[in-house]
């Protein structure tokens, strides 16, 4: 009996100490995020990915990305719960989204943080400068239009968006305050081939038509392919860049573009995460501003640093 | 009563205070030693690093400013620019190399006149309106001058960061002079590249800054471009540092660059800090593990100590069970002493049982004297004696007889007293002889002789009355005329009082004297009932024995025909 718990306080003793040294061997737990994006590709998505990833890298975030997966049958409103289940201490979540979305992630129990994404519920949020970028698209359309033209709207999103509304209803207010009136509101999303239908069709009903505002990126370059086939003289504003519309930006066949800065969205949504996972002070919201680029300004340093990525592809 | 201090706490603090008092001195000196070391280790580290990657970058734009200066050379000592021959040269001077990722000479209006890869440099391109080409024009003829990183837009499809070398040249071509800029592109990547490979601290790698500070490549470029972390942050981190943070910074040879690295005094600790917590860790685990052997070592010890002491207090309730004893097991020592312990407990539990034993016997000698005094058949017996005497009209005798019975009833009480004067005793033995002889109608005759010296000596009570009664009953009653002689006297030395009952009666035969004798040495109650004779003699022997040890008792002599004579021997003690 006295062997025994000689030999039972000796174990205890060993399994102490090897816990201890494990103790100090391991490393510092690190807060996990989740990133939760309503759609899975798209180059606004993307680039608000990669700035999440960068901010989790340099601020030691345990991040992992959550979207849709129809081959999985993973739909954005399964997201919240499924990132719960992984044991995500904070949530961040993107958009636009539609009404979907906004009910899904109300109903999470977790800190939240709202990206580029209007909702109730969030801790945090980190907005794009929906008006300012509806301006600002109106002020590069401004110059080449007089009162009486008309403009032909296509939007990324098929669905009731709030924040691409509020971008929308600014364009328009200053288009109007110019006379200049929105006479087509198409979707297109974020889909050159049915920006350039759409704008090839509207072209031949419209042949009165000045100008061409896109809110994404590839509909701007399908919009600019459409209105070189037909060699016409249009106005074409655009929403954020990719390669393509640089050339076009290049090449004066796009005028302008309104950039988001999805990146510094991403980033700092996950600076967020951690400051309320670590129950630091944060600002509850913070709005970036979007960036105009014209082919006068497309080369200098302060465009280059934004419009064109630093790694090599 | 004071509390005692354990053995399991002194040894459980010695124990541990001397080990971990000595793992701490010495785990306190290594880390001391350590940390300098570590500290002095991680700085030369990063300043090799510093100066390793300084010597790659330098190595790298040499190459290209190398070819860029040789070419221009060839371009300059050509009496007609050649567009083949120059490329031939090109190839001549970059091999495989993919160091420069375009190369173009530019006319003075920024129009290519030589392009590499041809095939994609664009017509025409507003290059006037560009920063770095401005910069490289405003340069002297033979001037090698960087640029600052930029996109570079002569090529179609494709807008790479890049640096420009270039260098402004003279060239002839179609008999003209002409004014051109022969530019180089160094891609970032490779340059990042080079920076990445070394890892400074925790805050990634060195950067390289231009002749203005700005910056040529940084870690975080995109976030700094973004104005996601702050460039002043930067420029204050490189122009101060602060307490915390050392700023190494290096001129890159062949450029007007340096390669700048900042690190923390916490990413110098680093190491030392690892270190150290492991030795934290190793010290505590040591703690807990001196700890544990400490209190096992302790209970090793104490544990049989401590059951000890549990079965002695047992035993000391238990005394006079003889089941109990020590348990004589467990360590060699610890059986020693439970052995040893319990031939102890054996010898105490026998004194008590002799003790017990030896008051038992008193208390049946006390009843025996008692019986002695009180014998009813011995009142019977004299007071029909009495009666015999008077109805004989024998008066005096008599009076003798039951003053002489009223003597005995006196002594035999004596206040309850145990002792007896010498003299008393053998006022004793004379009442009980007058009374005797009236019985045995004076058949025998008696005489009593005492040394004054030992009348005041102490003596049991009634100690000669059962001698004298077996000195009448077995030596004279069957022999009239006999005499019987009771003394009282001391040895020699004056220490020992001897008692004698001598008769001259028939005395014992030698068989039965031997087995008297035997008996006496060894009084058991054994041989007393086997032998069933001799009961009054043994009594008394051990009575004397109870009271003074087995040096005292009765001695016996006899020849037949002729004598018997008992010897009581008794220390000789004043009242």
């Amino acid at each position: 009996m006295r062997h025994h718990h000689a030999a039972k306080a000796l174990a205890l003793t060993l399994l102490l100490c090897a816990l201890l040294l494990l103790g100090c061997e391991a490393r510092e737990t690190r807060p996990r995020a989740a990133l939760l994006l309503p759609e899975a590709e798209g180059h606004h998505w993307e680039n608000l990915r990669e700035g999440a990833e960068a901010a989790a890298e340099r601020l030691n975030v345990e991040l992992t990305c959550y979207a849709p997966d129809e081959e999985a049958g993973l739909d954005a409103e399964d997201l919240p719960a499924l990132a719960q289940a992984d044991g995500a201490q904070v949530l961040i979540a993107a958009g636009p989204g539609d009404r979907r979305w906004r009910e899904a992630l109300s109903t999470v129990e977790l800190p939240l943080v709202a990206v580029g994404l209007e909702t109730e519920n969030a801790d945090a949020a980190v907005r794009n400068d929906d008006a300012k970028m509806g301006r600002s698209a109106a002020q590069a359309l401004a110059a080449h239009l007089e009162a009486g033209d008309c403009v032909l709207l296509l939007t990324d999103s098929a669905e009731f968006h709030p924040e691409e509304n509020v971008r929308e209803d600014a364009l328009r207010t200053a288009l109007e305050e110019r006379g200049v009136t929105v006479r087509g509101r198409l979707f297109s999303g974020d889909n050159l081939e049915w920006a350039y239908r759409q704008t090839l069709q509207q072209l031949y009903l419209w042949p009165e038509l000045d100008a061409v505002v896109a809110f994404s990126a590839k509909a701007t370059v399908g919009a600019a392919l459409a209105v070189e086939y037909l060699g016409r003289d249009v106005i074409i504003v655009g929403t954020d860049i990719v390669p393509g519309l640089i050339a076009c930006i290049e090449d004066g066949t796009v005028d302008a573009t309104i950039v988001r800065n999805a990146f510094g969205m991403g980033y700092l949504g996950v600076e967020r995460a951690l400051e309320i996972t670590n129950g630091a002070d944060y600002p509850p919201e913070q709005t970036l501003s979007a960036v105009a680029v014209t082919r006068d300004n497309l080369f200098t340093p302060e465009i280059e640093k934004i419009v064109f990525s630093f790694d090599e592809e | 009563m004071r509390k005692r201090v354990s053995i399991r706490t002194v040894l459980l603090l010695t124990v541990v205070g001397l080990v971990l008092g000595a793992v701490l001195v010495v785990s306190s000196v290594y880390s001391a030693t350590a940390t300098t070391m570590f500290n002095q280790l991680g700085m030369s580290e990063m300043l090799r690093d510093i100066s390793v990657v300084s010597e790659r970058l330098a190595d790298y734009v040499g190459r290209v400013r190398q070819v860029v200066t040789e070419l221009a050379a060839d371009i300059e000592a050509e009496e007609n620019f050649n567009a083949e021959r120059f490329a031939q040269n090109v190839r001549f001077y970059t091999g495989s190399s993919e160091d420069i990722s375009a190369l173009l000479l530019l006319d003075e209006y920024g129009a290519p006149v030589f392009g590499l890869p041809s095939s994609r440099v664009k017509e025409s391109c507003n290059l006037s309106a560009l920063d770095w080409y401005r910069a490289a024009m405003d340069a002297e003829v033979g001037e090698v001058v960087f640029s600052r990183p930029h996109v570079q837009n002569l090529y179609s499809g494709t807008y790479p960061w890049v640096i420009s070398v270039t260098r402004k040249v003279r060239y002839d071509q179609d008999g003209e002079e002409n004014i051109g800029l022969l530019m180089a592109d160094i891609r970032l990547k490779p340059l990042e590249e080079i920076c990445r490979s070394v890892t400074l601290g925790s805050s990634g790698c060195p950067y390289i800054l231009g002749p203005e500070d700005e910056i040529i490549f940084h870690p975080d470029q995109k976030l700094l471009a973004l104005e996601l972390i702050s460039e002043d942050s930067i420029r204050k981190e490189e122009e101060d540092g602060g307490d915390q943070t050392m700023v190494l910074s290096q001129e890159i040879a062949g450029t007007n660059w340096r390669l700048v690295g900042a690190v923390t005094a916490e990413d110098i600790a680093r190491n030392s800090r690892e270190f150290n917590s492991r030795m934290t860790g190793i010290v505590v685990g040591i703690a807990v593990l001196v700890t544990a052997v400490a209190v096992w070592l302790s209970m090793q010890i104490v544990r049989p100590l401590t059951q000890m002491q549990n079965n002695m207090q047992r035993i000391e309730r238990n005394l006079d069970d003889n089941r109990i004893s020590l348990p004589e097991e467990g360590y060699a020592e610890y059986a020693a002493l439970s052995h040893s312990y319990n031939v102890m407990l054996r010898k105490i539990r026998g004194l008590m049982q002799e003790t017990v034993d030896r008051q038992e016997q008193l208390r049946r000698m006390e009843i025996g004297a008692l019986q002695a005094q009180i014998n009813p058949h011995f009142l019977y017996n004299t007071l029909d004696s009495i009666v015999r005497v008077l109805e004989q009209g024998r008066v005096p005798d008599a009076i003798e007889m039951v003053q002489a019975l009223g003597r005995l009833f006196r002594l035999s009480i004596n206040n309850g007293d145990y002792f007896l004067t010498v003299a008393q005793e053998m006022d004793y033995a004379r009442s009980y002889l007058t009374i005797q002889q009236v019985r045995y109608k004076k058949r025998f005759h008696y005489e009593l002789h005492m040394d004054e010296a030992v009348s005041a000596a102490l003596c049991p009570k009634i100690i000669l009355q059962p001698l004298i009664e077996n000195a009448i009953k077995h030596g004279m009653s069957e022999m009239p005329g006999c005499t019987l002689a009771v003394r009282a006297g001391q040895d020699e030395t004056g220490r020992r009082l001897l008692l004698t009952v001598e008769d001259d009666g028939l005395g014992i035969p030698p068989e039965r004297l031997k087995r008297l004798q035997e008996m006496l040495r060894d009084d058991s109650n054994a041989i007393t009932k086997k032998s069933g004779f001799g009961i009054g003699l043994r009594n008394t022997n051990r009575r004397i024995h109870l009271l003074y040890g087995e040096e005292y008792g009765l001695t016996i002599e006899s020849e037949v025909e002729e004598r018997t004579c008992v010897t009581i021997t008794l220390p000789k003690r004043l009242p």
